[in-house]
C-alpha cells in the first residue's frame, strides 16, 4: 500500500466551509477593520512616506529662511536708527550750578564740561 | 497562482480569499463547529488587520495566530499545550452513502491519532501547507514534524487498510 494512495484518498474527501455569506461577512469585517485602522498601521507606500517628509521639508526650509530675512532686515534698521541718535554731542554742554564756590562769584554760573575729563589718583609727595 | 508573498505589505483581504478554504478547516478543527470557526476567524483576522501588515509569508503566522486564539479560549492549557484538533471539517453529510461511510472512518481513525501527530497531518493534508511551513508555525524543527507526519501516516494505514484499498 502506497503512502501517495492514502494521502490522495484522505485528501479527496469533502469538507465543510464557512458558506458564502459567512464569507462575505468575513471578507466584509476585514475590509471595515482595514479602513478604521490607524492611518500609520495601513502600510502606507514608501514613496508616499518620502514625499509627504520632502514637502514638510520644503515648507520648513522656506519657513525658516523667511524668519532669518526678515530678523536680518529689522537688526540692520534698528543698527541705523541707533546710528542715528547716538551722534557725538556738537554744540556746548552747559551745567548751572547753584553753589557758589567763592564768595566773590556770582551766586550761580555755567561751565561747559565737555572736555573734562576724569581726574588722576593723588598720591602724597615722597611716597 | 498569487502566492501570498507576492501580495502588497497590506492586502489581508487578498490573502482571506485565497486562503479562506484552508483557514476554515482548521479554524473548524480548532473549534469543533462551523459557527465558532467563524467567529474565531473573525476576531484573529480583524486584530491582524488593525495590528499588522501581512508578513512576508503570511500563512504560518495566521495559522499560529487562529492557533493560540483557540487556545486561549480553552482556558487552563499552557500556551505552547496542543489544541484539540477535531476532525469534524471533513463534511459527512454528503448524498453519497459510501463517501459519508468513508468520512466517518477516516474521522474516527484520525481521532484516534496524537493530537500532536493529528494536528501536523490536517495541516499538511487538509490546509494545503508545507513542511518548512508547519514547522515555522509549531516553532519546531523540521525533522521532528516530518517524523510525526511519516508516523501519522503509518497508523491511518494501518486504520484505513480496507479504505485505502477500496479508494485504489
Amino acid at each position: 500500500m502506497q503512502a501517495e494512495n492514502l494521502e490522495s484518498m484522505l485528501e479527496s474527501l469533502p469538507t465543510r466551509s464557512l458558506g458564502r455569506d459567512r464569507e462575505r461577512e468575513l471578507l466584509r469585517a476585514i475590509l471595515d477593520a482595514r479602513s478604521s485602522a490607524a492611518w500609520w498601521r495601513r502600510g502606507v507606500p514608501l514613496w508616499q512616506t518620502a514625499a509627504a517628509c520632502l514637502i514638510a521639508a520644503c515648507l520648513s526650509a522656506a519657513l525658516v529662511r523667511g524668519f532669518v530675512v526678515r530678523s536680518v532686515v529689522e537688526g540692520e534698521k534698528l543698527a541705523s536708527h541707533v546710528a542715528t541718535i547716538a551722534q557725538p554731542v556738537a554744540a556746548p554742554l552747559h551745567v548751572h550750578v547753584d553753589a557758589p564756590l567763592l564768595r566773590s562769584h556770582a551766586a550761580h554760573y555755567r561751565t561747559d564740561i565737555r572736555h573734562w575729563g576724569s581726574l588722576a589718583s593723588i598720591t602724597p609727595k615722597g611716597d | 497562482m498569487q502566492r501570498v508573498s507576492d501580495y502588497d505589505n497590506n492586502d489581508w483581504a487578498a490573502f482571506f480569499v485565497e486562503q479562506r478554504h484552508a483557514l476554515t478547516r482548521y479554524a473548524i478543527a480548532l473549534t469543533g463547529n462551523v459557527a465558532d470557526a467563524h467567529d474565531l476567524l473573525q476576531d484573529v483576522m480583524v486584530r491582524l488587520v488593525r495590528r499588522a501588515n501581512t508578513p512576508r509569508d503570511a500563512k504560518p503566522y495566521v495559522m499560529r495566530c487562529l492557533r493560540n486564539a483557540a487556545i486561549d479560549l480553552r482556558r487552563g492549557r499552557a500556551a505552547d499545550a496542543a489544541p484539540k484538533i477535531a476532525p469534524v471539517f471533513l463534511d459527512e453529510s454528503g448524498a453519497d452513502l459510501r463517501i459519508r461511510e468513508t468520512v466517518a472512518t477516516v474521522q474516527a481513525a484520525l481521532a484516534a491519532l496524537p493530537d500532536r501527530q493529528r494536528e501536523v497531518i490536517v495541516l499538511k493534508l487538509y490546509c494545503e501547507m508545507t513542511f518548512e511551513q508547519i514547522a515555522r508555525m509549531l516553532a519546531e524543527p523540521l525533522g521532528t514534524i516530518t517524523s510525526r507526519y511519516a508516523r501519522g501516516l503509518s497508523e491511518l494505514r494501518g486504520l484505513l487498510k480496507d479504505e485505502v484499498r477500496h479508494a485504489s
